[in-house]
C-alpha cells in the first residue's frame, strides 16, 4: 500500500520520522512534488481565499499526489508542547481537505496532541499503527525506528545545515561567510523554496550564512520565550519569540529576517511582541518579509540585497553598536 | 480608579450596571465611530483581526475622556483573543498612556484571577456582588429579548426608525432599572408597543435569514454595519445564532450550559474537533438554521479570523448538503458599506426568488 505525504506544514520537521514509521509498518511512502507553479495555481483555485499561503498549498499538494497513492496522511496537530496549541487552521486542516469536494483517497488524520502527556503522543502513533497491523510489537518497533530517524535528522540540523540539505541529501557545504543572518519564521515557510522565493540560496549567494530555529536547541529556545509575562499559547509563537530572543541575546547573528505569511493569525501578534520587546529597544537590524501567492522573487532579492549591504556596513562600525543586553 | 471596558454591542448596558453596582466610577467608551476605527488601525498590528483594532480605538478614546483602568478578558487559545490584552497593553504603554489593567484570565494562575476579582469587588460583600451580578444577568436576558423582538418587528414598521426609537427608549429605561421588577415592566411595555407593529399573519411569508459567525462581529452593531437593522429594513427577518446570553454561557464557566455543547455535536461530521473560537459552532448553527427551514444564512467573520476560516472552508459543503444558501462576509477596516449593502441586496433577491419558486412547487 502507498501512503502519500504532502510536502507542507510540518513535513520539514517530521518527515524522516513519519517515513521511517510507515516503512517499518510495510507501507510505501510517497512525498508530493516540490512546490511548483502548477501546485500553487491549483491551491489558489480550490482553497478558501482567506487562508494563508501555507494552508492553501495543502490543497495543491494533496491534488498533486492523489492519483499516485492509496492513502493520504494529514495529521491533525493540536499541540506540540505542554498546554500550547497550534494555529486553529492546523487543527482543522484534515476537515478542510476532506470537505474540499474533489475525489481524493481516504485521509489518515491521527490527532497528535502533546499538550498534556507524552503518553498522548505515543498513543496517537499506536492508534495510527493499528490501522495497518494488529501486532503491537511491530508498532512499537516502528515507533522506535521513527524516533531514531528523527533524532538523526535533528542531529544533522544542529550542524548548522538546513533541513532542505538533509532531506534532499545534498552535499553539506563548508564555506566561509562574511555575515550570519537569523531567519525567524515557520519551517514550512522558510524551507518551501517556492513560498520563500529561494531566500536561503539568495542569502548564501550574497555571502550570508543562514541560521534558523531548527539548528538551535529546541528546549532552550522555548525557555527564552518563558520571559513573557503571559505565556504564549501557540507552540509556534513561542518558537518564534524564543528564536528571536536567542539570536539577539546571545549575539549569534548580525541581523534577523522575519518571514510572515500574509494573513497568518498568530504571527500578526507575535511579530508585534518581537518588534516591541526585542528589536526596537536596542535597534537591532530586522526586516520583515510578508509572503503570499503574489510575491515575486525579484522584489524579494532587492530587499535582501539592501538588508545585507546595510549589515555589512554596520559591521564595519561595530564598536558603535549599542549594548543594552 | 476610573474604569473603562471594551464595548460590545448592547452588552454595555449590563457591564455598566454591574460595575456601577459595585461602586466603581466608570468612563464608558464613547460609541464606536470611524474615528475609533482609524485610531485603532493606526496603532494596532497591521494583520491583527478587526476586534483588536476597534477595542484599541475604544480604549484610547476612553482614556482621552479620563479613564485610567481597563477591564478586559483573557484566554488560553487557540484563538487570538486570548492575547489581545497583552498586545494592547504594550501598544498603549509605548504610546505613553499610563493605564492600569484588570485582566480576568485563568491562564495566568488562580492567584492573579483572584486578585483581579478582588479589585473588581471593590470591598463589597459577596452578597452584594452576587446581587449586582444577578441584576446584570437579568439585564442581559432583557437586552436579548428586546433585540429578538425588534428583528421580528422591523420588517413591518410603518416608517423608518420606528422600531429603533422604541428599542432606544427601552434601553434607556433598562439602564435606570434597579431591580428585576422594573426590568420586567420595561419588557412588558416594550412587548406591548412592538406587538402592535408585528403583522402576525404575514410573519411566515417573510424571508428568514440566520446570522452565524464570530461573536464580536455578529453582536457588535458598529462592526457589522448594523446588519440586522439593514436586513430588517429590507423586509427580512434576521435571527442570530446566538445573543449575548449564549456568549456568556459559552465563555464564563460560572454560567455554563450543557445544552450548548450538546447542540454543537451536529457539526462533528464536518469538523471533528473544536478549532477554537466559534469555528465548530458556526457549522452547527448553519445546520440548525437549515433544519428549521430558514431561507439563507449569512456568515460574518473578521478578516483573517483563524477558526472562522476553517468554518468557511467547510461551509461550502454544508451549504450543498443541506441545500441552504450561505453568504460569507469577511469584515475589516477596508470593508465599505456600499459593498456590503449591494451583496445583501443580491443575496436577498436570490432568496426571494428561491422562496417563491419553492412555494409554486
Amino acid at each position: 500500500m502507498k501512503i502519500g505525504i504532502p510536502r507542507v506544514l510540518l513535513f520539514y520537521r517530521y518527515y524522516p520520522m513519519w517515513k521511517a514509521f510507515f516503512e517499518a509498518l510495510g507501507l510505501e511512502v510517497v512525498p508530493s512534488s516540490i512546490t511548483n507553479k502548477e501546485i500553487v495555481d491549483l491551491s489558489v483555485e480550490k482553497s478558501v481565499s482567506e487562508a494563508c499561503l501555507p494552508i492553501k498549498l495543502v490543497y495543491g499538494h494533496v491534488l498533486d499526489i492523489k492519483d499516485k497513492v492509496d492513502l493520504i496522511f494529514i495529521p491533525r496537530i493540536v499541540g506540540l508542547e505542554y498546554r500550547t496549541y497550534m494555529c486553529p487552521k492546523f487543527i482543522g486542516i484534515p476537515d478542510l481537505i476532506r470537505n474540499m469536494g474533489s475525489d481524493i483517497p481516504p485521509i489518515i488524520d491521527p490527532t497528535i496532541d502533546k499538550r498534556n502527556l507524552i503518553a498522548g503522543f505515543i498513543k496517537s502513533f499506536f492508534d495510527l499503527g493499528r490501522l495497518f497491523t494488529r501486532n503491537s510489537i511491530k508498532i512499537m518497533r516502528a515507533y522506535m525506528e521513527g524516533l531514531k530517524a528523527l533524532k538523526l535528522y535533528n542531529e544533522k540540523l544542529k550542524m548548522e545545515v538546513t533541513p532542505l540539505e538533509v532531506l534532499d541529501d545534498k552535499n553539506l557545504r563548508k564555506e566561509d561567510f562574511k555575515l550570519k543572518i537569523g531567519i525567524v519564521g515557520h519551517c514550512y515557510e522558510i524551507y518551501d523554496e517556492f513560498i520563500s522565493g529561494g531566500m536561503i540560496g539568495a542569502l548564501n549567494r550574497l555571502g550570508a550564512k543562514v541560521l534558523s530555529m531548527e539548528m538551535l536547541d529546541w528546549k532552550s529556545v522555548l525557555r527564552e520565550a518563558d520571559v513573557l509575562p503571559k505565556k504564549l499559547f501557540w507552540t509556534f509563537g513561542r518558537e518564534l519569540y524564543g528564536t528571536a530572543r536567542y539570536f539577539i541575546r546571545r549575539k549569534l547573528v548580525d541581523g534577523i529576517i522575519m518571514v510572515v505569511a500574509f494573513g497568518c493569525g498568530p504571527d500578526s501578534l507575535v511579530r508585534e511582541l518581537i518588534e516591541r520587546d526585542l528589536v526596537k529597544p536596542i535597534d537591532f537590524p530586522e526586516i520583515t518579509i510578508t509572503i503570499d501567492e503574489h510575491s515575486s522573487e525579484l522584489g524579494l532579492i532587492t530587499r535582501l540585497e539592501a538588508f545585507v549591504d546595510m549589515l555589512v556596513r554596520r559591521k564595519q562600525y561595530e564598536d558603535n553598536l549599542s549594548t543594552v543586553w | 480608579m476610573k474604569i473603562t471596558y471594551p464595548p460590545f454591542g448592547d452588552a454595555r448596558i449590563a457591564i455598566e450596571s454591574l460595575l456601577k453596582d459595585l461602586g466603581h466610577t466608570i468612563v464608558p467608551p464613547p460609541p464606536s465611530t470611524n474615528r475609533t476605527l482609524s485610531i485603532g488601525v493606526k496603532y494596532a498590528p497591521e494583520f491583527a483581526c478587526l476586534p483588536l483594532k476597534i477595542t484599541l480605538g475604544n480604549y484610547i478614546e476612553a482614556i482621552e475622556k479620563g479613564a485610567d483602568t481597563i477591564l478586559m478578558l483573557g484566554g488560553i487559545g487557540p484563538c487570538r483573543f486570548g492575547y489581545y490584552a497583552e498586545v494592547q497593553r504594550r501598544i498603549l504603554k509605548d504610546l505613553g498612556y499610563e493605564v492600569d489593567w484588570i485582566i480576568l484570565d485563568l491562564s495566568s494562575g488562580w492567584k492573579n484571577l483572584f486578585r483581579s476579582i478582588k479589585r473588581l469587588l471593590n470591598g463589597n460583600s459577596l452578597i452584594r456582588a452576587v446581587r449586582a451580578l444577578n441584576l446584570a444577568w437579568e439585564k442581559v436576558l432583557a437586552i436579548d429579548e428586546i433585540e429578538k423582538i425588534a428583528r421580528k418587528a422591523r420588517p413591518f414598521e410603518n416608517y423608518k426608525g420606528e422600531v429603533d426609537n422604541i428599542v432606544k427608549e427601552a434601553h434607556q429605561r433598562l439602564e435606570q432599572a434597579r431591580n428585576t421588577l422594573e426590568i420586567r415592566q420595561v419588557l412588558e411595555e416594550y412587548i406591548e408597543r412592538t406587538d402592535k407593529i408585528i403583522d402576525k399573519d404575514n410573519l411566515d411569508n417573510l424571508v428568514k435569514i440566520g446570522i452565524v459567525g464570530e461573536f464580536y462581529v455578529v453582536l457588535d452593531h458598529f462592526t457589522n454595519f448594523e446588519i440586522a437593522k439593514r436586513l430588517g429594513e429590507f423586509g427580512v427577518w434576521a435571527e442570530n445564532a446566538f445573543y449575548i446570553e449564549e456568549i456568556v454561557r459559552i465563555y464564563f464557566p460560572l454560567f455554563k450550559d450543557k445544552d450548548i455543547e450538546e447542540r454543537t455535536k451536529v457539526a462533528l461530521p464536518y469538523i471533528r474537533r473544536s478549532v477554537g473560537g466559534e469555528g465548530q459552532r458556526t457549522i452547527a448553527h448553519t445546520i440548525e438554521f437549515a433544519e428549521r427551514g430558514f431561507d439563507g444564512v449569512i456568515h460574518l467573520l473578521p478578516f483573517t479570523c483563524m477558526p472562522e476560516i476553517v468554518a468557511e472552508g467547510v461551509l461550502e459543503r454544508v451549504s450543498r448538503d443541506y441545500n441552504i444558501p450561505v453568504l460569507t462576509l469577511s469584515i475589516d477596516e477596508q470593508t465599505g458599506l456600499a459593498g456590503i449593502v449591494t451583496r445583501l441586496e443580491a443575496f436577498i433577491d436570490m432568496l426571494k426568488t428561491r422562496k417563491s419558486r419553492r412555494k409554486a412547487v
